[in-house]
């Protein structure tokens, strides 16, 4: 039923039609502009938090690298000061005086109890009068050798048994220093009271 | 009648322009939105992915200004139609039967459709 409208009222409800129509067209447009920004708001969010754990697992993973680095380099120090002074026991128990010589710094601190500040020439005059006194003179190493890595000079605890002859024996420590280059700067024997 | 059938039409006309201005300010206004976002995507970031994703949500932005540009079309349509029952209105202007055929054909246009 069409109802007869004068002019006045008839602008005015066409009016009310077209704001209404408006404002449905205003309203949907800014909703989906307003979620739109909230969804690229998130997913910024998102990545940038996701680049930031990113980069915090690169550095845990280098921090990680560089201590497994330091302890592999740790490792393979010991393992090579723990075959000199394997090779060292060597050559005293096979008494070679001269190829002993070849581990040792030019000047030795200290060598067992008597001698301090000597050449390794010294040293090999001495183990081989020593030598030529006690033929049977031999060393066990009965306990893993213990490495002690100092900034100030590495150093090896060696535990076994001090024998000079078939029946005189004698549980002993020996400390063996070592300087920047590897070379035994230091040897003492102490016994073993236990 | 007649005269009042003119208000009417002249009326309508008026209320379509301003709706259409409205629109036309809305558009702009979304678009150039969108292009602030896109640009500050690339200037104000440094990550590429996020640049990317800014860069992309401006565009998707501008492309909302679809939405009110359909309306634009829409009133201009309006007007068209409007001025065309302007004409016959005018055409028509002694025929008073004509007159109160228009204002009905105007009522069912505007709030019967």
């Amino acid at each position: 039923m069409l109802q007869n409208l004068d002019p006045e009222d008839f602008i005015k409800k066409a009016k009310q039609i077209e704001i209404k129509k408006r404002r449905r067209t205003l309203i949907v447009t800014s909703v989906i502009i307003f979620l739109a920004i909230l969804f690229l708001l998130y997913t910024v969010l998102s990545v940038n938090k996701s680049n930031s754990e990113k980069e915090k697992a690169i550095k845990d993973n280098k921090s990680l690298t560089e201590i497994k680095d330091s302890a592999y380099k740790a490792i393979s120090k010991q393992d090579s000061l723990i075959s000199i002074v394997t090779k060292y026991f060597g050559f005293r128990n096979e008494h070679k005086a001269d190829s002993a010589e070849s581990l040792y710094a030019d000047t030795v601190i200290s060598y067992f109890k008597n001698l301090k500040n000597i050449s390794k020439t010294t040293i090999t005059a001495s183990d081989k009068q020593y030598w030529a006194k006690y033929k049977a003179d031999n060393f066990f190493i009965t306990d893993p050798i213990q490495v002690i890595l100092n900034p100030g000079g590495n150093r090896a605890i060696v535990k076994g048994r001090q024998c000079f002859d078939e029946k005189k024996c004698f549980d002993e420590f020996v400390e063996i220093h070592f300087d920047a280059n590897n070379k035994i700067n230091y040897v003492r024997a102490f016994f073993d009271k236990n | 009648m007649y005269d009042a059938n003119l208000k009417i039409v002249d009326q309508l006309i008026q209320l379509q322009r301003s709706s259409l201005r409205l629109y036309i300010y809305y558009t702009i206004g979304i678009i150039v939105l969108g292009i602030l976002l896109a640009t500050s995507g690339q200037l104000f970031f440094e990550n590429t992915t996020v640049k990317t994703i800014i860069s992309s949500g401006g565009t998707i932005i501008t492309s909302f200004s679809g939405f009110s540009f359909k309306e634009f079309l829409n009133k201009k349509e309006n007007i068209n139609l409007y001025n065309a029952f302007k004409s016959n209105i005018e055409i028509y202007k002694e025929d008073s039967k004509r007159q109160e055929q228009f204002e009905t054909s105007l009522q069912n246009y505007l709030f019967k459709k």
